[in-house]
């Protein structure tokens, strides 16, 4: 790696630890610091859509994932557990529904599996969260107890380290499993689910597991919008708001971890921002705005802000990317060219 | 020239060995090859471009040459030769096709068996159908003596082998990480490598890399799959199927798109595996190259079995002559 | 007796709905591969047009819907010859259908003598024509549902028809299987294209000013149609017509009568999506064929 390159690499990582380890306060001028803990979880939920395109799927259900996260703190919460012991609660919770989807996973491709996480994020929404809440009421409302923050993470900025810190544990988490052998066979079964299937591994099963990923990362992330906001009405969790994060997981590049992070804590702070700076007048400007960009994006970066950020990275690098590395094993060459076989008296196959 | 027995050396690598046993074969003379003349040349018998199939053609001997490109010297060993695949009624339809109308077909080890037929006849289907890809309406399938009925990744772990008719390599991924999906299944199903026990005990990359020889794959191994000439593209799917320790390697049209000297390598390789006691699979459409090197041809028209024989019992078949001239009509 | 009349109805309303909705996404997915995920989004576009000029701007009724249904066609060609035609596949031209439905779903905020507000009221001058008596029961039709209901029929038996006979449906249907092939037939795909984009988003805007009268010009609600069309879809697979249709009235005759009676079952008449799309995923794929996409199951 060129000096330039390196140094360039170590700058830019330091100021984005700076900003990240600051945001709410380098942000203060924009709005109060629940604008970035709402962009935080969105990063989450995006995450959790765009870590389905690692089994080039799409699903409308991290939403109602989403509300069932919040179920399940409120009743934690209602138990009196502790946060400590609500955390992995959740992420367990989340296996059943996961491998519900799952076994429509399994049967179903693209479009149809589209349509048939919709149906059960509408169903959700209709059947199970306005039955359990009630039409009118919702979390914190006065037919049921607020979802608390965990002791010591009240304040907005105090609760966004701890947003932030979940967010990267998450990302980190993914990119990891997309760089050992999962992600490789990931890779594969997205070029030929058939040839990876012949070959003796499962296709089903990696699609299981991503879909168990995708459906922790969403429930974890609706748990905690629960403590972000207190109160949540029933009707929230709408699938077309899962339309909406499908879009901001599409902007910030379908698959890339990076991406969806950006994408999800840019377009879920932005419009938070953008309310408490034109103090509520300009509504519908952030659809309409975000809606003209998934246009740009599709017909000029259809890979996203992660494409686009990896191409301008390698401008400012100034080289190209660097070579696969050599996988270590030296090769023992004992093959002779057939003129060198002649000359050595080597015997071949002829036909007569 | 039974018996004829080459030691095998420590290391089936082992450059002197391999040089000493060339030299052997080169004082034996060239090999004889026994070309008795097809049949007595009735009329209206299908005709086989004669050079092309004296060049497929093996020696009566059934002796596999030292390959020039390939690095594995043989051992002829006596081959008991079993039967490995059972194939019984077995059928399917598309809405109204019956793709498949109750086909028969046997399978042994050691033996190179063929699936011939005109276009349409069923024959990928009935590969999709062995492979798991698709659900037969009825039919069993007897494979090393259970029955076979599991979803296609449990197939795989069996032993049963498969490229496809085009080549579906991982393109994104270097052929060495392509090759290595086929290491860990056979580690994982603990299956011995039929044409090399030894190749167990090597890592995955040693292992990939040589069955990558084998084949005769000369190219980067690091190299994205997706880079590669079409002939590549063939010989690194064969190669990938082969780490998956097969007992019963099916193989569809593999050697389309080759031209003729890589057609005779591929050959002369698909005999080698062969007397070591692969059991082979063939789909081909050059009628040369499958009468040249098949024991045992299934003729398939329209999803049904209308011959099976040996070569020149097939070649000889009025159902056979018909289905193929037939069709020029 | 009147009871049932009046649930027949609405369920039938209901069925209309969902049909005219699924059949324009029907006939996109079918023509282009691509799935429409603003259909509804044009229609509510072309509606506020409408809307405006009949009652800021005082057009006559007919005159701004059709104006509200040319709107609606013309963002079809735009739509088409701007953005689905530089995209490379049917999947990048579906992300694009979400990213206009997001911009839809905007505009209508936008527009600042809109209202900025969810929805309005728009009625047909049919309102004032006598409703149609039933006969035996004390319940009548109001001449708009009578429309919705022709216009259904009309346009199920037109899509048919063209799909099927004619030969600009051939050449629909051709493109959209292999668009090389079709214009190495001398079908110009050129021209083919921006007709099955105009007119899905014109079948939107008509179904908008259907329905306007009926239920008012809401965003939100006809976002919620989609949805439910979205699985309505799903029972013809997205291909077959008739199917779709089915599965509209089958879907809005199912809610409608657990609401009527089953309403001890709490949140039933919302789950019939879900049940439906199970029923009909266990009996389409019972067979457990699992053809997966890239088998190549070639002619050999």
């Amino acid at each position: 790696m060129t000096t330039r390159a390196k140094v360039l690499r170590s700058v830019g990582f330091t100021l984005l630890t700076a900003f990240v380890l600051t945001m709410p306060y380098a942000m203060g001028w924009a709005g109060s610091a629940f604008a970035i803990d709402y962009g935080v979880i969105i990063g989450m939920l995006v995450l959790s859509v765009s870590v389905l395109g690692w089994i080039g799927e799409i699903s409308l259900a991290p939403v109602a994932q989403m509300g069932f996260g919040l179920v399940v703190v409120n009743l934690c919460q209602e138990a009196g557990l502790p946060f400590l012991v609500i955390l992995p609660l959740v992420v367990i919770s989340s296996i059943p529904i996961s491998l519900l989807l799952g076994v429509f996973a399994l049967r179903l491709r693209g479009v149809y599996f589209a349509i048939a996480t919709l149906a059960f994020a509408y169903t959700a929404q209709k059947t199970f969260f306005q039955e359990y809440l009630g039409v009118q009421g919702g979390f914190g409302g006065t037919d049921s107890k607020s979802i608390t923050r965990p002791v010591g993470f009240s304040s907005s900025e105090e609760f966004y380290y701890l947003l932030m810190g979940s967010l990267l544990l998450m990302a980190l988490t993914c990119s990891l499993v997309n760089r050992s052998w999962i992600g490789t066979s990931l890779t594969a079964l997205r070029h030929s689910e058939a040839a990876l299937s012949v070959l003796g591994h499962s296709p089903g099963a990696y699609k299981l597991f991503t879909i168990c990923l995708s459906g922790a990362i969403a429930t974890v992330g609706g748990a905690y919008f629960g403590m972000l906001q207190g109160l949540v009405p029933s009707n929230y969790f709408q699938p077309a708001l899962a339309i909406l994060y499908f879009g901001f997981a599409v902007a910030g590049g379908l698959g890339s971890v990076s991406g969806a992070v950006v994408a999800g804590t840019a377009f879920g702070a932005i419009p938070k921002y953008f309310d408490s700076l034109s103090e509520g007048k300009l509504v519908g400007y952030d659809l309409f705005f975000i809606g003209f960009l998934s246009l740009g994006l599709v017909l000029w970066a259809p890979g996203g802000l992660a494409d686009i950020g990896r191409r301008l990275w390698r401008r400012l690098e100034g080289e190209a990317p660097p070579p696969r590395a050599v996988t270590g094993f030296e090769e023992i060459d004992i093959r002779e060219s057939p003129t060198a076989a002649a000359e050595q008296g080597l015997a071949t196959v002829e036909a007569p | 020239m039974n018996g004829w027995l080459m030691y095998p050396p420590k290391d089936i690598f082992d450059r002197e060995a391999k040089l000493r046993a060339a030299r052997l074969m080169e004082q034996r003379g060239r090999l004889q090859r026994v070309g008795s003349g097809q049949n007595g040349g009735r009329a209206g018998t299908l005709l086989l471009d004669r050079q092309k199939l004296a060049r497929f053609q093996p020696a009566r001997e059934r002796v596999s040459g030292h390959l020039v490109d390939g690095a594995l010297p043989i051992r002829r060993r006596r081959i008991e030769s079993r039967e490995i695949l059972k194939v019984e009624d077995l059928a399917i339809h598309f809405g109204g096709v019956h793709a498949l109308d109750g086909v028969n077909l046997t399978a042994r080890t050691a033996e190179i068996a063929g699936v011939i037929g005109p276009n349409g006849a069923g024959k990928t289907t009935f590969f999709n159908c062995l492979s798991g890809l698709l659900t037969p309406d009825r039919g069993q399938i007897t494979f090393d003596g259970h029955k076979l009925n599991g979803s296609p990744a449990t197939r795989g772990r069996h032993g049963l082998g498969r490229t496809f008719q085009t080549p579906k390599l991982f393109g994104a991924l270097a052929v060495m990480d392509n090759l290595i999906f086929g290491c860990r299944t056979a580690d994982s199903a603990r299956r011995q490598y039929v044409f090399d026990p030894g190749l167990r005990r090597l890592s995955h990359q040693e292992r990939a890399a040589r069955i990558a020889r084998l084949v005769g794959y000369r190219g980067d191994l690091n190299a994205p799959a997706g880079s590669l000439p079409f002939g590549d593209l063939r010989t690194v799917e064969l190669a990938r199927a082969l780490c998956a320790a097969p007992s019963l390697l099916m193989l569809d049209e593999p050697a389309s798109g080759l031209d003729v000297s890589q057609a005779e390598n591929f050959v002369e390789l698909l005999r080698t595996l062969s007397d070591l006691g692969l059991s082979i699979l063939l789909i081909e459409h050059d009628m040369s190259l499958v009468m040249g090197i098949c024991d045992h041809i299934t003729v398939l028209d329209f999803g049904q079995v209308i011959a099976e024989g040996t070569p020149s019992e097939v070649q000889n078949n009025e159902a056979v002559i018909e289905a193929y001239l037939g069709r020029e009509h | 007796m009147t009871k049932f009349v009046q649930t027949l109805v609405i369920g039938v309303q209901y069925g209309c709905i969902y049909a005219m909705i699924a059949m324009g996404m029907v006939l996109v997915y079918r023509t282009t591969g691509v799935l429409n995920i603003a259909h509804g989004g044009v229609g509510v576009l072309a509606g506020f047009v409408a809307w405006d000029l009949n009652t800021i701007r005082n057009w006559p009724y007919f005159a701004a819907i059709v104006a509200g249904i040319a709107v609606a066609i013309v963002s079809g060609l735009l739509f088409e010859r701007l953005i689905v035609r530089r995209l490379a596949s049917p999947a990048l031209a579906t992300v694009a259908t979400l990213g206009l439905f997001l911009l839809l779903q905007g505009l209508v905020f936008v527009v600042p003598w809109w209202g900025n507000t969810w929805g309005q009221a728009f009625d047909s001058p049919f309102r004032t024509w006598t409703p149609v008596r039933i006969p035996g029961a004390n319940y009548a039709l109001s001449w708009d549902q009578l429309i919705l209901f022709g216009n259904v029929l009309l346009f199920f038996a037109g899509l048919y028809f063209i799909l099927r006979r004619t030969r600009v449906g051939l050449a629909m249907r051709a493109v959209s299987d292999d668009a090389t092939a079709a214009r190495l037939m001398g079908i110009r795909e050129r021209l083919v294209a921006p007709v099955v984009w105009g007119m899905g988003f014109g079948l939107s805007g008509l179904t908008t000013m259907l329905l306007a009268p009926i239920l008012s010009l809401d965003n939100t609600s006809l976002t919620a149609f989609t949805l439910k069309a979205l699985t309505v879809t799903f029972v013809g697979g997205l291909t077959s017509l008739p199917l779709t249709v089915l599965g509209a009235f089958a879907l809005a005759g199912l809610e409608v009568w657990s609401q009527l009676y089953m309403r001890e079952v709490k949140g039933l008449s919302d789950a019939w999506p879900f049940i439906m799309l199970i029923v009909v995923l266990m009996v389409r794929f019972a067979r457990g064929t699992k053809e997966l996409e890239d088998t190549a199951v070639a002619p050999a």
